[in-house]
């Protein structure tokens, strides 16, 4: 059995807490004078714990003894296992801090002082990071849908937003035809999309589909004035939003309302953001399906972890409100860019419930490449710090100490960018100016750190192992910690600074090539990092050490080392994969029957499908078909079957490629049917990634690292031909 | 110049160097006088006593070497006009009839002997100047030089100078070649003649103890009957107090009961009447203190402490030790006596004190503060801390020194050094007007006043600071040479440690691992941490005699050294006493068998101190096994032998360390001797002069000079760290104990919030 546990919700409870249970039931813990008792023995002693300072030996010894502790229980199932190894983890790392700030900070120079303090601010983000992550995510709901009342009739009704500013009709026309198909009585489901760019043919198209067109006159506060003026113009109880390029599936009211009809408390309910394509990590560095991605986590675990403290947040797309209650707090928010999680927090400190539920109901197209995907994150990160300047968590009514703490680390989070450069930079400081930033034996620092890292990363690895490897978080990190450093930190001076617009480079990118403008920073980050490392083997070499300053030189050299291998990693994701399609594929199996001209009909199944073509398994032993071929293709789900005409564009003998050429609208909505809105299209993937092991995660890393290497002397060297011929300089480098 | 090492307590000689116009002038002058022929060269390496027909009756020669009057080396003067002072003082019931130096001392070959010579000066007047003749010159020589009687007064200063030169043409006035060594061995010889002081109260501690005479302090005291414990503690008060006047003389109290020394001053103690052996005392009608002239010896006196009861006895005493300064005529009642505050722990007078920090200028005489020259001598700043400073996981102790130099014009490596018991802690440079880039507001200021004060803020490592230690600042002023007839020394300059600088060990903890018998030798601890002794026991055997009498006054002035404090409220018992003394720190005195408490103690003792069996709880692997993985904080506990060689034939003492057996915490120390007349070595071997080795571990038997300790028997610790530092203590040397920690803390705690986390879950699913 995997200690991990699956990733979407299942009703039975997992045998591997019945142990812990029978212990919780003991009468010893019913009272509660005693609970609390016993609580403040244990809080004693782990204060003894945290502060007893050891010397070298002994603190060599508990380290090992609470390592053995934490490969132990890792392996146990089960929640019990990983709340102690939380408790594990937050009492070596705060082991290591006590000691960092008792025995390490005896600077003797400026030079020292300046890195050494920076460092150590550095640190303490991190592990309040850590600390306050450890505490979101020490417990995730694992929400089940409600279920919904046997009769239709008295089901509420809902309006659904679908918001546009500049996006093309090919792409909103999905999510509008998906959310036609909704399971849900007609004539209490509204549809409307909210056209912010007043286009003539989102109008045409929502009139002839049958569903609401709603445009305004201005462009005023974006995505949140957009839904704010349709929010005057609906009446519906619950409002669903979808972002326009998120297609539901026709389950998603049947799953989501359930929950607001248990609990009348309740405004919000988020589901997962699922995409189907890969971003640009996933992309760029072919681990698509393999790795799990960068929002995973966030959706996986922490939303989930939220949820136990009322304090999941609303992303701004699948979710569900209700109106009632978003009226209350003025509709959504627009003092801020993450309009989204700003009227989250404006329910909670309401005294409304947020909810999340981790079952994929949608999907949609991911940041298809790395400019958009850091304007992305750049404007989350600016939106969370314009949240903690104006709206401080930690401060104002309404909420619970846990609703603070998990909003506060949302925020937080997203200031990584200056101590994660720091970190990437600290031991340039040693290596270059000889500065001390520790003012210990690298023994005893080595002794005291490796044990707060390792049971940080061996926690993080059992509770997120599904959701994020080991040491992805660096990467996915480290590329971002540069664009996102100046608007988070401008923001939180003052709300209006910090704006960071990216020009959006091309959506279908015929040719792979390398965006050395992204890459920039790391390049520095790295051409740094490997002087440094030649200035450490030069002063290794001719420098005579005592067994000390070895080893601190060793420390610094690793250190650097791994520097070099998460640098060259965010450079490898710079390189920019060819993408063939503009219409994203889903691979999936689903039974279809071909009817060929001849009348011949073909059994067969999907191998993929796309918004405007279908990938076809064919049957062993068949004549080859050839391309041009027009055919009528039959999809089922259960019983039901549709029929649709179309084109092979590409054939061989197992395979097909089928293309739609002239659906009608019905048949459009048909097509979303059978492919997009199915109900378990989603959550059958949700998850399903290799679970974590540190090694493979650390192997994986170090092979990233070595290709943005190799990539970069490729393009680096075409680049430098390219400029001594002297051509024109280009930022995009043709790669073949 | 010379380097001065190893002196001895209050005393110093100063060496100085004079600038070379002042050095020509005074050469000059000097030149035109005949050299007087004052000195007569005395037969090689031979004695040459004072001659007897000088001797008034009473009277006494004795001779005191340099070395006893503080120069711990041989001197070494150099340059044109070197010199060196040391002081000598005369006691006050005695007047110089005739004095000499027996001077030894070997000059350089280099010296014109027309222009050279040495000059004895006593309290700044020429006394003699020797010739430095080429012919002998480079070889040790002797000579006896008449000193003035009359320039002699009470407090003395000698000074020996060297007028040197080496060429007639332009000098370097810093030369190498000009150099003389005088040896400490050279000899002040004096004969003096003994006054009848007045029989006035008001010149107490006057003649019993002299400041002035640098000699250990022999005091006897009599008792006109058996003492009972009341009167010893009276005795005690008093002869603490006089331990604490000697101070590193040393002071030793012979004893005996009704039996009047027949030569110099005592102490009496009576109850009673005295009607015998020339005296002639009423009984005393109240607490009474008399000044009365010693019957056997017309020059000694005898100071009477008189009480109808021992009670009375003990406030005179107090009253003697407390307000000696308000008693005059011959004799005083003591009517009413002024209540003292309760001491404070640590609160001893001589200790540096630990609730805020403390200045130089009140540990010693700002004057001493100052010095000047380009080598001056070493100013010193004794401390004494309490010897239990925990210095775990500590840093140093907090320096905040402010100090003052004269700025050169060019010296580029002139400094200010900072050492412990000549131990280098830091040097601070001190930078030439050069290069002290202030500019010209600094150069402004700099003309005003010559020196610049300057702060340097450090941590002192507690590790080089033993309980009686000594703060050295060292001035050495760089002398950049300009070349032939061109310098000019200009003596100008100066050094000053700041008497603001402060010292500041409040922040320390007071908490050491016992038995350590070294800190019981050098601070008296832990008898010493309440200054008047009040938490401390004396248990006599029952059979005490007057060596157990003096070995315990002995004890008492030795303790009493180290605070600066009488022993006010000692308590003196005996054995059958001891279960009421549960509360106190006991010091445990016995020879022979005579202490019954060594036996019904004897599973506890270190070493087994009966007569014929000879057993040792060596426990000290496991100590050493336990250090490897637990080092021990302090570095200067536990460093004794670990093997010994003990008889007990002879006399010898064994001092012994433990935990009281009555109560944990408190500390019992023992002084055994085989023979009750062992005992004066045991104070002899606290007093501890001239001696390699010293009581420390847990046992220490002393055989003579020798002395042979162990570490063995269990430890225990005395103070307390404060409740969070006691823990942090206690878990960091046992580090199962953490990990045990850990797992209840982490079990309970983690079961504690999976309970709630999974109360919490079922609210929200339940909502």
């Amino acid at each position: 059995m995997s200690p991990l546990p699956p990733a979407v919700p299942t009703s039975h409870q997992a045998p591997a807490d019945a142990r812990a249970d029978r212990l919780a039931a003991l009468p010893l813990w019913s009272h509660r004078l005693v609970r609390i008792v016993l609580a403040a023995v244990a809080c004693f002693s782990l204060a003894v714990v945290i502060t007893a300072p050891l010397e070298a030996l002994p603190q060599l010894l508990v380290s090992l003894a609470a390592l053995v502790a934490a490969l132990v229980l890792r392996n146990v199932a089960g929640r019990l296992p990983t709340v102690l190894m939380v408790l594990l983890s937050a009492t070596m790392s705060l082991r290591y801090m006590y000691w960092r700030l008792t025995s390490t900070l005896d600077f003797q120079t400026w030079l020292d002082i300046a890195f050494g303090y920076g460092l150590l601010l550095a640190e303490i983000y991190a592990l309040s990071v850590l600390l306050l992550g450890y505490l979101q995510t020490i417990w995730p709901l694992r929400r089940l849908p409600a279920a919904m009342p046997a009769d239709p009739a008295t089901w509420p009704s809902v309006d659904i937003l679908i918001p546009t500013y500049n996006e093309p009709l090919d792409v909103v026309k999905q999510s509008v035809l998906t959310a036609v198909s909704l399971d849900w009585p007609a004539d209490r489901l509204h549809i409307f999309v909210l056209d912010d760019g007043r286009r003539k043919e989102f109008q045409d198209f929502c009139s002839e589909l049958g569903v609401g067109y709603i445009a305004r006159s201005n462009n005023e506060s974006a995505k949140a004035g957009n839904l704010n003026a349709a929010l005057e113009l609906t009446s519906s109880e619950y409002v669903a939003v979808f972002d326009c390029d998120h297609i539901p599936t026709r389950s998603f009211l049947q799953v989501c309302i359930g929950w607001f009809l248990k609990d009348p408390k309740l405004a919000m309910l988020q589901t997962p953001h699922y995409f189907f394509s890969a971003d640009p990590f996933e992309k760029n560095l072919h681990t698509f399906r393999a790795v799990p991605n960068e929002g995973e986590l966030f959706y996986g675990l922490v939303q989930d972890g939220n949820d136990l403290w009322n304090a999941a947040f609303f992303c701004g797309s699948c979710a569900v409100l209700r109106r009632s209650q978003l009226e209350e707090v003025g509709g959504i928010a627009t003092e801020t860019v993450t309009e989204d999680a700003h009227t989250a927090l404006k329910l909670n400190r309401a005294g409304y419930n947020t909810a999340y539920l981790a079952v994929p109901q949608a999907a949609g197209l991911a940041t298809e490449n790395l400019s958009r995907h850091i304007g992305q994150r750049v404007r989350w990160a600016r939106g969370m710090a314009q949240i903690f300047r104006v709206d401080n968590p930690l401060f104002g009514k309404g909420l619970s100490l846990s609703q603070r703490m998990c909003y506060l680390n949302a925020m937080l989070h997203f200031f990584y960018g200056l101590p994660r450069l720091v970190f990437l930079t600290a031991p340039l400081a040693f290596l270059f100016f000889g500065a001390h930033v520790f003012q210990a034996s690298a023994l005893m620092i080595t002794l005291y750190a490796f044990p707060h890292l390792i049971h940080a990363n061996l926690t993080s690895s059992r509770m997120q192992g599904r959701f994020r490897h080991s040491f992805w978080n660096e990467v996915y990190e480290s590329v971002l910690a540069w664009y996102i450093m100046r608007p988070a930190l401008l923001a939180l001076i003052n709300p209006k600074l910090g704006k960071f617009n990216v020009t959006a480079k091309g959506g279908a990118q015929g040719q792979a090539w390398f965006d050395w403008d992204m890459a920039k920073p790391y390049l520095v980050l790295l051409a740094l990092n490997i002087a440094g490392l030649i200035a450490g083997l030069i002063s290794l070499a001719v420098v005579d050490y005592d067994s000390g300053g070895l080893f601190t030189l060793a420390i610094n050299l690793a250190w650097t080392l791994y520097n070099i291998i998460i640098t060259s990693a965010s450079i490898a994701v710079a390189r920019e994969e060819r993408q063939f399609r503009s219409q994203p594929r889903v691979a999936a199996q689903i039974p279809a029957m071909l009817r060929l001209p001849n009348g011949k009909t073909v059994a067969c199944s999907t191998t993929d499908y796309s918004a405007t073509g279908l990938g076809i398994q064919l049957p062993p032993e068949l004549e080859r078909l050839e391309i041009g071929q027009e055919l009528h293709v039959a999809l089922f789900r259960g019983t039901e079957q549709r029929i649709f005409p179309a084109t092979i564009v590409f054939s061989t003998d197992h395979h097909l490629g089928l293309r739609f050429e002239s659906l009608t609208l019905q048949q459009q909505v048909e097509m979303a049917e059978m492919t997009f809105a199915r109900a378990d299209t989603w959550a059958e993937n949700w998850g399903q990634n290799t679970p974590d092991a540190p090694l493979v995660g650390l192997r994986e890393v170090v092979r990233i690292g070595v290709l943005g290497m190799k990539q970069l002397a490729l393009h680096g060297g075409q680049a430098l031909r390219a400029r001594l011929q002297a051509r024109p300089i280009q930022t995009r480098m043709k790669n073949r | 110049m010379t380097t001065t090492r190893n002196l001895p307590r209050k005393r110093a000689y100063a060496p100085s160097a004079r600038p070379l116009a002042a050095m020509l002038a005074a050469a000059l002058l000097l030149n035109s006088l005949p050299l007087q022929a004052a000195t007569q060269p005395a037969p090689a390496g031979g004695e040459a006593p004072a001659k007897p027909e000088q001797l008034v009756s009473g009277g006494r020669t004795y001779g005191v070497t340099l070395k006893q009057l503080g120069a711990g080396t041989p001197m070494v003067i150099r340059g044109v006009e070197g010199s060196f002072s040391l002081p000598f003082d005369i006691r006050a019931d005695e007047v110089v009839s005739s004095a000499q130096l027996r001077l030894r001392y070997t000059y350089s070959p280099a010296l014109l002997a027309d222009l050279s010579h040495i000059n004895v000066l006593v309290n700044g007047e020429v006394a003699a100047s020797v010739p430095v003749p080429k012919e002998s010159a480079g070889e040790p020589k002797e000579t006896v030089v008449n000193l003035p009687s009359q320039l002699v007064t009470q407090f003395n200063n000698l000074n020996v100078q060297l007028i040197g030169h080496y060429t007639m043409e332009c000098e370097d006035p810093l030369h190498s070649s000009l150099w003389a060594n005088i040896s400490n061995r050279s000899t002040l010889e004096l004969t003096v003649t003994p006054l009848v002081l007045a029989n006035d109260l008001s010149i107490l501690p006057l003649p019993f103890f002299d400041r002035r005479d640098s000699r250990p302090l022999a005091l006897p005291f009599v008792f006109a009957a058996a003492p009972d414990n009341t009167t010893l503690e009276a005795a005690g008060i008093l002869s603490s107090w006089f331990g604490a006047l000697a101070s590193y003389r040393g002071a030793r109290f012979p004893t005996a009961v009704n039996q009047l020394p027949a030569k110099g001053n005592a102490i009496l103690l009576t109850t009673g009447e005295l009607r015998s052996g020339g005296l002639d005392l009423p009984a005393p009608s109240g607490p009474s203190v008399t000044l009365i002239p010693n019957p056997n010896d017309m020059y000694g006196k005898l100071l009477v402490l008189g009480g109808r009861d021992a009670k009375e006895l003990k406030r005179a005493a107090q009253a003697v030790v407390t307000g000696s300064k308000a008693l005059t005529g011959q004799r005083a009642v003591i009517t009413q006596l002024a209540e003292l505050e309760p001491r404070k722990p640590y609160d001893a007078p001589n200790w540096l004190r630990s609730d805020r920090p403390v200045k130089f200028g009140e540990l010693v005489p700002p004057t001493s503060l100052n010095v000047s020259g380009f080598a001056p001598p070493t100013i010193p700043v004794d401390l004494r801390l309490p010897p239990d400073l925990f210095g775990w996981r500590e840093s140093g102790i907090p320096l905040d020194l402010r100090y003052r130099y004269t700025p050169q014009q060019l010296s580029t490596s002139s400094t200010m050094t900072l050492g412990v018991n000549d131990q280098l802690v830091k040097s601070f440079p001190l930078p030439s007007i050069e290069r002290l880039n202030g500019g010209e507001g600094l150069l402004a200021k700099l003309q005003t006043d010559s020196s610049i004060p300057v702060r340097a803020q450090m941590e002192l490592p507690l590790q080089l600071m033993p309980p009686r230690s000594r703060l050295q600042f060292r001035y050495q002023y760089d002398y950049i040479k300009e070349g032939q007839c061109r310098d000019v020394i200009i003596d100008n300059v100066r050094g000053a440690i700041e008497p603001d600088s402060t010292i500041d060990i409040s922040g320390f903890k007071h908490y050491m691992a016992l038995p350590d018998l070294a800190v019981f030798h050098n601070s008296g601890f832990p008898f010493t941490r309440m200054a008047d002794l009040s938490q401390t026991a004396i248990i006599l055997p029952d059979s005490a005699g007057t060596a157990e009498y003096s070995a315990y006054l002995g004890v008492l002035g030795r303790l009493s050294e180290s605070t600066g404090y009488p022993a006010l409220n000692v308590t003196v018992a005996r054995a059958e006493q001891v279960s009421g003394l549960a509360d106190k720190d006991l010091l445990v005195i016995a020879s022979g068998d005579n202490q019954p408490l060594l036996k019904q103690w004897s599973s506890q003792l270190p070493v087994s101190l009966a007569e014929g069996s000879r057993r040792f709880s060596l426990s000290d692997w496991v100590y050493q096994a336990w250090n490897w993985v637990v080092p021990n904080p302090r570095e200067d506990t536990g460093k004794a032998r670990n093997s010994l060689s003990f008889t007990t034939d002879g006399a010898s003492v064994v001092f012994a360390g433990f935990e009281s057996p009555l109560r944990s915490g408190r500390s019992v120390v023992a002084i055994s001797a085989t023979r009750p007349e062992g005992l004066a070595e045991a104070v002899d071997a606290l007093i501890g002069e001239d001696r390699t080795e010293f009581i420390q571990g847990s046992v220490s038997v002393v055989r003579g000079k020798q002395v042979d300790s162990l570490v063995s028997g269990p430890t225990y610790y005395v103070g307390s760290l404060g409740f969070f530092k006691s823990i942090q203590w206690y878990a960091a040397r046992q580090p199962w104990i953490l990990l045990l920690l850990a797992v209840l803390g982490i079990g309970l705690l983690g079961i504690l919030v999976y309970i709630a986390l999974r109360a919490r879950a079922a609210r929200r699913l339940n909502a």
